[in-house]
């Protein structure tokens, strides 16, 4: 009888061991690249990471080609470096990121001098624990 | 559940093989009855499941998809109106529990080989294919598998029509795939890279529409339908010969930064699939590409992607359409050529019942010979031509003629002739070129009209035929009757620097313009042509009750002042007998006035000088042909 026990206990321990390998392999597999805790952590918010907001501020601001991935930039007809008006702001919405693997968008209000506020929305890929700009559109 | 649900479906489907193995013998109204109905072979609701000769067709989903997206029980819809075709049993094909599985999967491939072979063996016809997405690529796995009955399962398929298949992979999934990696990118694959970057990211928090691709990247199927993938190229061939016809969105995506309309259009087809690979294996030369406005990213994935989107596709009405059109086409052509003979007069040369006359004034002359056919008149009215025209026996001075324009109306237009404009008939009655009607109809429905005086031509063959309206499309030289079904070779008048190559038509209806026999009967006067023969002749069929069996063959003909004769092989009263028969003309038509061995002068009233002439033309210039009617 002791024997038995000992064998489920080997067996349920078995069975907790291949959960969590199996967990870890699940989370592995699936973590964003680059992507960090803090990122998983704002997922479950809904709020939006610092470094995103960063992004976004780099976007509006006189260098705002560079706030987006390098392939974008690429694709997008040439220009100088600014994208928006000087002054332009963008204020996410609450609980409006939302974000997948090494993906990620977030809607909010942008604000340009002179025009009236405009719900616009901005995707995002987390390269090497830094966020760049995939697009941005009226949401 | 999934692993349990696939097991059932695998030994379902073995168990309609091994029945299907089993039932070599097994009667058609057996397997038409119902055997074929399996968890994944569904017929469409509220058509008809007894095939009987009814040609199947069936409809095969693609990825992260079901037979539900044929809406067959949605009127309009595509599924929907096909089950409701006259000679059509509609099917739907489904393995939607394995959809993120490769074509090569048992519930996917194998089964639907199995559901091809069983819907064509209990029909007894050819099986038409509506494939959307990825059910492209399993039909072409499919038809490569070997039947139960022998040779392959794609011998018993018709035609497969192909709805934004991914025959060389899907762009947007390669897009992804190369955005995720994210390292190291090539800058010539910036462009792909962009796409991917944007819709994954647009794409986080949403399933739906286009949203519902990322899911496949991470599955079997998602690698199997990278561009050019080992996968695909893998697949065996399309049988050779088999009629593909291709149906591809065309649309573009705004991608970049929208309120400052930095954007850049990417030319992304359905989405899925792009145009290129939508349309890499179309045969029949006719591929159809539904074009769209660019979208902005955000506009295709919030709201209605439009028409041109991969999974409306099948829901646009111009490509229901194209569709019904094509397997309308097929139903045509599986049925042999219809010849009609046509006349706005009777045999007699009396108008027929039922036609339309219009009067149109005095015509200058007609002369003997039609362009279009060979036994009726040309008539000319000012600096107009009317042909084909008959003589209208209406008219007791034999005078008038009816001419009419299409061979498919029932209007005609009467002329009277200008006195000595009527020319006569002169010659041997002349048989009936089936190489050229007067008129067609098409499988399209398109009706053609043969083209008189001077002919173009296209590629060294003769334009014969103008089609439809405005008679752009054009039947070039020469129609092809070596099948059932006859054919022309199309092309179309563009108007500045000639033709376009158009097409193969199948025609589904032939008219020819019946001879004109009416003027036969003006022979009364004292002409005796060769077409009052033909007439003669005819007359002596319907007396005998024999109007639509073999014709005797006429051994001799020879008319003069009003009386006939003609000598031929009785075969009614055994093989080798041969008989004259005497004619007389008269107001109503040629009469029969006798018949023995041969003819004397003088009997059967017939007048000695005239039969003295009449046996001497049949003694000098025996002649044996077919008459025709």
């Amino acid at each position: 009888m002791k024997h038995g026990r000992t064998i489920t206990a080997v067996a349920v321990a078995l069975v907790i061991a291949g959960a969590a390998t199996a967990g870890f392999l699940f989370l592995h597999h699936n973590r964003p690249i680059g992507g960090s805790a803090a990122a998983s952590v704002a997922s479950k918010l809904n709020s939006v990471p610092d470094e995103a907001k960063a992004v976004v501020r780099l976007l509006l601001s006189a260098r705002g080609r560079a706030a987006l991935t390098p392939e974008l930039r690429a694709v997008l007809p040439h220009g100088n470096g600014r994208l928006f008006p000087a002054g332009s702001r963008f204020t996410p919405s609450t609980r409006s990121w939302h974000q997948a693997g090494a993906y990620a968008n977030m809607t909010g209000l942008l604000r340009e001098p002179g025009r009236a506020p405009v719900k616009a929305e901005i995707g995002l890929v987390n390269r090497h624990g830094k966020w760049l700009v995939t697009f941005e559109g009226a949401a | 559940m999934r692993t349990f649900r696939a097991a059932v479906t695998v030994v379902a489907a073995a168990l309609v093989a091994g029945s299907l193995a089993a039932s070599g013998g097994a009667s058609a109204d057996a397997r038409a009855s119902g055997s074929c109905i399996t968890s994944q072979l569904q017929p469409v609701p509220g058509g008809s499941t007894s095939p009987g000769h009814a040609v199947p067709v069936l409809f095969i989903h693609g990825i992260i998809s079901s037979a539900q997206m044929w809406e067959p029980s949605t009127p309009g819809s595509i599924a929907y109106q096909a089950a409701r075709i006259n000679g059509v049993t509609a099917w739907t094909f489904n393995y939607a529990a394995e959809s993120l599985h490769w074509v090569t999967s048992q519930a996917i491939g194998p089964n639907f080989a199995t559901a091809i072979s069983c819907l064509a063996h209990g029909s007894g016809n050819k099986v038409i294919i509506v494939a959307h997405s990825m059910g492209g690529l399993a039909t072409q796995y499919a038809l490569a598998q070997p039947d139960p009955y022998g040779g392959t399962v794609g011998s018993h398929v018709a035609e497969v029509i192909t709805v934004g298949t991914p025959y060389r992979g899907s762009e947007l999934l390669t897009a992804m795939q190369l955005a995720r990696a994210g390292v190291d990118i090539d800058p010539s694959d910036y462009l792909q890279a962009a796409l991917g970057d944007a819709v994954l990211s647009a794409c986080a928090g949403q399933t739906s529409g286009i949203c519902a691709l990322p899911a496949v990247l991470t599955s079997q199927v998602g690698a199997a339908l990278q561009l050019n993938s080992g996968a695909i190229a893998q697949l065996p061939p399309w049988p050779a010969g088999l009629p593909v016809l291709d149906i591809a969105g065309d649309m573009g995506l705004l991608i970049g930064v929208d309120h400052v309309f930095v954007l850049h259009r990417f030319d992304v087809g359905d989405v899925a699939v792009t145009v290129g690979s939508a349309t890499a294996h179309d045969t029949t030369g006719t591929a159809m590409i539904k074009h769209c406005n660019s979208l902005k990213l955000l506009g295709a994935i919030y709201g209605n992607p439009g028409p041109c989107f991969h999974s409306n596709l099948v829901k646009d009405g111009d490509i229901i359409t194209k569709i019904l059109t094509a397997i309308k086409q097929y139903l045509a052509s599986a049925q042999p050529t219809r010849m009609i003979d046509v006349a706005p007069v009777q045999a007699n040369g009396q108008p027929k019942a039922g036609e339309t006359i219009v009067n149109g004034g005095t015509a200058q002359s007609c002369e003997a010979g039609s362009d279009t056919a060979v036994q009726a008149y040309r008539c000319f009215v000012h600096n107009e031509v009317y042909d084909p025209c008959w003589l209208d026996n209406a008219d007791p001075a034999q005078a008038s003629v009816l001419c009419q324009e299409h061979p498919w109306d029932t209007r005609a237009t009467l002329f009277k002739v200008a006195s000595g404009g009527l020319g006569p008939f002169f010659g041997p009655a002349q048989q009936i070129n089936l190489d050229f009607p007067w008129g067609v109809q098409l499988a399209t429905g398109e009706q053609c009209v043969a083209v008189q005086g001077t002919h173009d031509s296209y590629e060294g063959k003769a334009v014969d035929y103008a089609c439809g309206n405005n008679y752009s499309h054009v039947l070039l030289r020469t129609l092809n009757r070596s099948s059932p079904q006859w054919t022309y070779q199309s092309a179309y008048f563009n108007g500045s620097t000639g033709y376009n190559p158009g097409p193969l038509e199948h025609v589904t209806t032939a008219w020819y313009a019946s001879p004109d026999n009416g003027a036969a009967v003006d022979a009364q006067a004292d002409e005796c042509t060769a077409t009052a023969l033909a007439y003669a002749a005819q007359a002596y069929e319907a007396a005998h009750n024999n109007p639509d069996g073999p014709l005797p063959d006429v051994n001799a003909q020879a008319c003069d002042s009003g009386y006939a004769e003609l000598v031929f092989t009785q075969t009614a009263t055994g093989t080798g007998y041969t008989a004259a028969i005497a004619f007389k003309a008269s107001a109503s038509g040629w009469q029969e006035i006798g018949k023995a061995d041969f003819i004397t002068p003088g009997q059967f009233g017939m007048p000695t000088s005239v039969g003295i002439a009449i046996n001497k033309s049949l003694t000098s210039a025996p002649q044996t042909e077919q008459v025709p009617f």
